[in-house]
């Protein structure tokens, strides 16, 4: 496998719901690559486009969110037919057996809530077995022994039990771990994951991350990760593009990302976590105002009117490009007039 | 009563000692009760004035049941509540009659977590805000003028008055919330996972407007959450939580850096922290929270501890000092040399 060549490649995605009160640019011009076997974190706050992101990739867009405009290219797999094709996936129809096929057979996925995954009325066992069916047919093995493998590997001590078990019996971080384990029983090559341990305690969600990762080294997959966490995405990230409001402010590597920022909207953002240490916790600084309404984005760069450092006659009229247009190593890309 | 006792009673504002609150499990037709979930089982909590005490701890350890105790929400099963109401002096809250409930309410307030579910959708910010004031017999211009007043204080415009909570944002709604709660002037003021719904930016504007006011009103804050960054902000003394008991109370300081509960270390470096040169290598715990219907013997954490040895299955430990202002319930805890949150190495 070439590790150069994305696996998955966004280009300038606009995702846009058409609702009564007007039209949402709930993504407006992203652009993504997504390398085998490394972490992308998707962060942000409520309502800046991250899970829509997700959802345009997966083609699972609620019924009022359309694509507009861009280009979602997978490399697919050499167990596919016509391996190594590179297809577009915005131009899939979102319910064809190809996009089938690729949804938990080429990208797996696991969200905040996993009895949203799951039905209620089947065993954990009976439901992953019927993912095994659709997505491991070329596999000689019975989807059972598959299930029961999976199940093994995502911490289960008696995969056997919980094969009978039904979604309900199983505690929060438990279920977490089914999820993964359907998921991955398609051995995805790109796993997303939507806010996968927010709604869980601090020891469950250290647990599912430890496993994620463990599991990430395993199968050589890549993740994307959405999260408004800045702990998580420090933890887990190789790769990070912050969003606000629809659009990339500011990516680079992890390292880079948290120690120079460059965006006024990341650096107020780190201002504003609290510390864990309370020697370090000397004051907040909270990000004034708040999250401008959908429908009456501002002109101009949309973090303006809360940016302490707000040009007027620039950043009020014209939209910034994320620059340098290539990444450099120890330098982000940011959307800022700043650095125009 | 000694001397000692009332230096204290001007400092100390709430005296929560071996707080039980059993539920029963109910079965069948009859409803007969086959066993009791113990969601507090052991809470001893002390409260300065002026001060904020943090009470963490994981989903179903029995923090917000705590909390509820406290405002006399439930008839509790064992233990004191000792308040120190300005009119009243020093009462019980597990004890009180309906006369006396109403003079503690009216010091002992309550911001909730949900800024959306603790507003009524069908009442104008006046309604809520004011329902207080109401009751307590202040009514008209009067209370409208308090309302604007108390709208100002946590940051909204005063003409927002008539409208309803859907207008406003998550942030917004939380204001309102603290308006409601600081409309009678209370003393002490139970925030429940104040910020858990928030927004990182708007978490801290929340954050510093609770500082402001407790600066401006000498509030009392006792803390109710999970998140263990907000904690170390915001508070003076942190109490840990297990399985219906606290564990470990500390200073804030002191806890963080070194804490002497196996449990405490384990959740501090759980916490992924937004740096990534200075993650700590992470203790994970094996297992699940105990069951508070069907707890384990001995220490309830030994199932999970990783220097449990064999006293800690068969006996419980006893909430105990260690050190200035610390407490433990660890039979191990002069041993171990824990891992505390240290500062990143330049």
């Amino acid at each position: 496998m070439d590790a150069d060549q994305p696996l998955l490649e966004i280009r300038d995605l606009r995702t846009h719901f058409h609702i009564r009160q007007g039209t949402v640019r709930a993504v407006d011009g992203v652009s993504l690559s997504v390398f085998p076997g490394q972490t992308l974190a998707i962060v942000g706050e409520s309502g800046c486009g991250k899970s829509i992101t997700a959802q345009s990739i997966l083609r699972i867009l609620p019924r009022a969110g359309r694509i507009e405009h861009g280009h979602i290219h997978l490399q697919l797999s050499g167990e596919n037919p016509g391996r190594g094709e590179i297809v577009d996936l915005v131009g899939l129809n979102p319910k064809g057996s190809a996009m089938r096929e690729i949804r938990g057979g080429e990208i797996g996925m696991i969200f905040q809530e996993p009895m949203s995954t799951f039905s209620p009325v089947y065993t954990i066992g009976h439901q992953i077995a019927e993912a095994a069916r659709l997505h491991r047919t070329a596999d000689d093995i019975e989807p059972r022994e598959l299930v029961l493998d999976m199940l093994a590997h995502v911490g289960f001590a008696h995969p056997d039990r919980t094969w009978s078990q039904y979604p309900h019996e199983l505690s929060g971080g438990m279920r977490q771990r089914a999820m993964i384990a359907m998921a991955l029983i398609g051995r995805p090559r790109i796993l997303i994951a939507d806010e996968p341990t927010t709604a869980l305690d601090v020891t469950t969600e250290a647990q599912i991350l430890r496993l994620m990762k463990g599991l990430q080294a395993e199968f050589g997959m890549a993740i994307i990760f959405i999260t408004h966490d800045l702990g998580v995405v420090a933890r887990m990230a190789d790769q990070v593009a912050v969003m606000y409001l629809g659009n990339i402010v500011e990516q680079g590597d992890v390292d880079t990302v948290f120690h120079a920022p460059r965006h006024p909207y990341l650096k107020a953002l780190l201002r504003s976590v609290p510390r864990l240490d309370p020697a370090e916790n000397i004051g907040l600084e909270p990000i004034s105002g708040m999250v401008p309404d959908p429908f009456s984005r501002p002109a101009g760069c949309p973090f303006h009117p809360r940016c302490p450092e707000f040009m007027p006659g620039t950043c009020d009229t014209a939209v910034p490009e994320l620059l340098p247009a290539v990444a450099e190593p120890g330098r982000t890309r940011a959307a800022c007039h700043l650095y125009t | 009563m000694t001397a000692q006792t009332t230096a204290e009673a001007d400092t100390t504002i709430l005296r929560v000692r071996d707080l039980r609150m059993h539920f029963p499990i109910q079965k069948g037709f009859l409803r007969r009760t086959v066993g009791w979930v113990k969601a507090v089982d052991g809470v001893d909590l002390e409260l300065n004035r002026g001060q904020t005490l943090g009470l963490v701890g994981e989903s179903g350890c029995g923090k917000t049941t705590t909390s509820r105790c406290i405002l006399g929400g439930y008839e509790v099963t064992g233990g004191e509540i000792l308040f120190n109401d300005p009119e009243l002096g020093w009462v019980d809250i597990a004890n009180l009659s309906k006369d006396e409930m109403f003079s503690v309410r009216r010091n002992a307030q309550i911001i909730l977590q949900d800024p959306y579910g603790s507003l009524n959708p069908r009442m104008t910010v006046l309604d809520i805000v004011g329902e207080p004031l109401l009751i307590n017999g202040i009514r008209g211009s009067e209370r409208e003028q308090r309302v604007a007043e108390l709208l100002s204080l946590v940051g909204l415009r005063a003409e927002y008055m008539s409208r309803y909570p859907h207008a406003f944002s998550g942030g917004q709604r939380q204001r309102i919330g603290i308006a409601r709660a600081l409309a009678l002037q209370p003393q002490m003021v139970i925030c429940d996972e104040p910020v858990s719904a928030l927004d990182v930016s708007i978490q801290a504007q929340i954050l510093n407007l609770l500082e402001e006011l407790q600066d401006r009103f000498g509030l009392t804050y006792l803390f109710v959450a999970h998140q263990l960054n907000v904690v170390s902000h915001i508070c003076d003394r942190v109490a840990v939580m297990y399985v219906g008991k606290v564990v470990e109370s500390a200073p804030t300081g002191q806890l963080y850096a070194r804490p002497r509960h196996p449990y405490t270390e384990a959740l501090l470096s759980s916490v992924p922290r937004p740096d990534p040169r200075n993650q700590a290598d992470e203790i994970v715990l094996e297992g699940e929270v105990a069951d508070p219907a069907n707890p384990p013997s001995g220490c309830l954490f030994h199932p999970r501890c990783r220097y449990a040895v064999e006293q800690c299955r068969l006996e419980e430990p006893e909430l105990r000092p260690a050190g200035a202002g610390h407490f433990v319930r660890c039979h191990l805890a002069d041993d171990l040399e824990l891992m505390g949150v240290s500062a990143p190495a330049a």
